[in-house]
């Protein structure tokens, strides 16, 4: 009785183990492809699609959708266990440590650069961008913008230069880059005093426009990225940057040169998806889970159905 | 048996406590969407109508707690009635967004308060103190603790909760919830695996004198008070080259990310539960009955599987209930480096500032250590010999 008890519980455990470790791989189907993306909600959302879309193509997915931070993800890629993943244009200026010129303020440059630069050096893919540019901008609550008449960076400039308050809140990334809160501090002729600025070490924005909606800590001022969601829900609005200093950050799926050749299909599945995305329309798929709670892989099957490329 | 002293003190804590939380602190939040923070509702303004009538529920509770004794039924109709307030104020909560201050927000949902958790802290409580003394009636006892767990499942179920932020999270990634669960078994059993594989020979060995004691517990130790994540990173390196020097193994999974750095990093912290109680468990064995048992002709390979074993092995159980216990916790930074896991679920949560996706990850840890600590202990009684049972204390 105890002898069998005890066996039974064993074998239990093996099987559970057992049957938790195996993967099987249909092998009539192309692939497997593994796909990752960052840990936020674009990642998400654009991660699913791009799974969706090869999945309805005849691959077999390795779905790693919201697998890590970008640290992480291109270490991951580096090193081969990733195959297609989803990075942005601007990035290249840490990559390749080529910070000091204008290359990445252009789409287009900016794009090029990027893809070469990774061609040449780690055999990777950067497959076409969407044009939407993910870059980083300062918004404020859209009732203290008209109460202190705030549109563009210069009326920022002349507000702080008035000593008029500021609680900014963003990330170390941001404060230090030069093609950050630094750049936009010598572009527009400002200077933030530390205790003005609160920063997090994570670059997640999610926090940082919380904590601005609820004016957590005198919070006024908040780091924001270009296509984050809810900003227009949340009543936030972002302060215009006619210089465009930080980089363009375009979002783009880049793939290992293995796999790019073996299946020159996927470049051509994705291209048409990422041609239809615009500002607004990621700003409002991100809002979608970011804000409302819907699942990223319901909203992303949602587009693709809508949008005719799953037929 | 002895009645434990001041039984009545606990199970009159538990009420209090849960009145307390009735009367003056928030069950719940209303939230108008997933990211910003919400209003606090009481239990006044959660229940409505059925507030005066969650009242009477405790004037109940409390004269059945000062008058229960030991009497079974009364101790009975106690602890139930303690699950099912906490159920009852929970399903409430789980209909908050159809409040009518929630009819203007499409996108509502209620988060968990800590008055709600002090109301579970209380019918645990009291549940404690009345199954403390059904001690003689085990059907009767397990019965009672069912309670809140089959009424949770049944409201789940019902999809009576699923106004709850919590329960909203878990829909919206129900696939990778339950992969995740998976990996996290995984990681966790593997890992306490090959720390069973490799401590229990190790200890012995140390036992024997095979292995000098002290260098053998200046690694095991070493790798215990070295902090997880550190220890994590130093093993990337290495890993990543391994993989990448000799492919094949890196097609196994040994590689600076993922599967095999979090196993090997969770083995070492399993190392030291495991190979301290080896040891330990072989030293109480008493020399005399060593002796004895030479003396009645039992060769050495007898003496270990019919003697020394059979008495080590409780306090060797106990020390891989520890490990697989903290393994289990420990798992969790497991996701920060892409291996998976429930971690990856917080670290979500942490990264969206979605707090209710943060309690999503943390609330299967727990259930999972805890089942885990429950099944050791079951087994633990199960193995050890009827002759030593009384001698020794598991708990």
């Amino acid at each position: 009785m105890k002898k069998t008890l005890l066996v039974t519980i064993i074998v239990m455990f093996l099987l559970l183990t057992v049957s938790c470790g195996q993967k099987n791989f249909d092998s009539t189907k192309k692939g497997p492809v593994t796909i990752a993306t960052f840990i936020d909600t674009e990642g998400a959302v654009l991660g699913k699609m791009m799974v969706k879309l090869l999945e309805h193509n005849g691959f077999q997915i390795n779905d790693r959708t919201e697998f890590g931070t970008p640290d992480v993800l291109r270490k991951a890629l580096l090193g081969g266990e990733l195959d297609l993943v989803i990075d942005y244009t601007g990035s290249g200026q840490f990559y390749h440590d080529r910070n000091d010129d204008d290359t990445w303020s252009d789409p287009r440059k900016g794009y090029e650069t990027i893809r070469e630069l990774d061609r040449e050096k780690n055999k990777l893919i950067w497959l076409e961008p969407a044009m939407a540019n993910n870059t980083e901008v300062i918004a404020t609550t859209r009732v203290f913008a008209a109460a202190n008449k705030l549109k563009t960076m210069y009326d920022f400039a002349d507000y702080v230069n008035r000593g008029g308050e500021v609680r900014l809140i963003c990330s170390a990334s941001f404060a230090e880059n030069i093609r950050g809160l630094a750049g936009y501090e010598a572009a527009y002729g400002f200077k933030l005093r530390n205790d003005q600025l609160i920063i997090l070490s994570a670059g997640n924005t999610a926090e940082m426009l919380k904590a601005l909606v609820e004016g957590t800590s005198n919070v006024n001022f908040s780091l924001a990225y270009g296509t984050d969601g809810a900003l227009e829900q949340m009543n936030l609005v972002v302060l215009e940057d006619p210089k465009s200093i930080p980089p363009v950050y375009l979002p783009a799926p880049v793939l290992r040169e293995e796999i790019h050749q073996k299946y020159p299909e996927i470049e051509a599945l994705l291209a048409p998806l990422f041609r239809t995305f615009t500002l607004e329309i990621l700003q409002q798929l991100n809002a979608k889970v970011a804000f409302e709670g819907q699942e990223a892989s319901k909203v992303a099957a949602d587009y693709l159905e809508a949008n005719g490329f799953l037929k | 048996m002895l009645k434990p002293p001041g039984i009545e003190k606990v199970g009159l804590t538990g009420v209090a406590l849960g009145i307390w939380a009735t009367l003056w602190l928030d069950l719940a939040m209303l939230r108008p969407n997933r990211l910003l923070t919400g209003d606090l509702l009481s239990a006044r303004q959660l229940l409505g109508a059925s507030y005066p009538f969650l009242l009477l529920c405790w004037l109940l509770l409390l004269g059945l707690v000062l008058c229960k004794k030991n009497n079974v039924l009364l101790n009975l109709s106690a602890g139930t009635l303690a699950g099912l307030i906490f159920i009852f104020c929970l399903r409430q909560a789980g209909q908050g967004v159809t409040l009518p201050a929630a009819s203007s927000l499409p996108f509502a949902r209620v988060s968990l308060a800590r008055g709600l958790w002090v109301l579970l802290l209380s019918s645990y409580i009291v549940i404690f103190s009345c199954s403390r003394q059904l001690a003689a009636r085990a059907l009767l006892r397990l019965l009672m603790s069912a309670v809140v767990p089959v009424s949770l499942a049944l409201l789940l179920f019902r999809g009576d909760l699923d106004g709850l932020s919590v329960v909203k999270e878990y829909l919206a990634r129900r696939d990778s919830f339950l992969l995740e669960f998976n990996r996290h078994l995984v990681l966790s059993f593997t890992a306490v695996g090959a720390g069973v594989l490799a401590g229990i020979p190790l200890g012995y060995s140390v036992f024997r004198r095979l292995l000098p004691e002290r260098q053998v517990f200046l690694f095991v130790n070493l790798a215990q008070t070295l902090p997880t994540l550190s220890l994590l990173a130093l093993f990337m390196i290495p890993l990543t080259f391994l993989g990448r020097a000799f492919p094949l193994l890196g097609k196994l999974g040994i590689r600076g990310i993922g599967f095999a750095p979090a196993v090997i990093v969770l083995f070492l912290y399993s190392l030291l539960p495991i190979t301290r109680n080896t040891l330990a468990g072989f030293r109480v064995v008493d020399s005399r009955e060593v002796d004895i048992a030479g003396a009645m002709g039992m060769t050495a390979g007898q003496i270990f599987r019919r003697v020394e074993l059979p008495l080590a092995l409780p306090v060797i159980m106990s020390g891989i209930r520890t490990a697989l216990t903290q393994t289990i916790g420990n798992t969790i930074l497991a996701g920060l480096i892409g291996a998976g896991g429930l971690g990856s679920i917080i670290f979500l949560g942490l990264a969206q500032a979605a707090p209710d996706l943060i309690l999503l990850g943390t609330l299967p840890v727990i259930l999972l250590a805890w089942l885990a600590d429950w099944l050791m202990q079951l087994l633990t009684t199960v193995i050890t010999p009827e002759g030593v049972r009384h001698t020794h204390d598991f708990t």
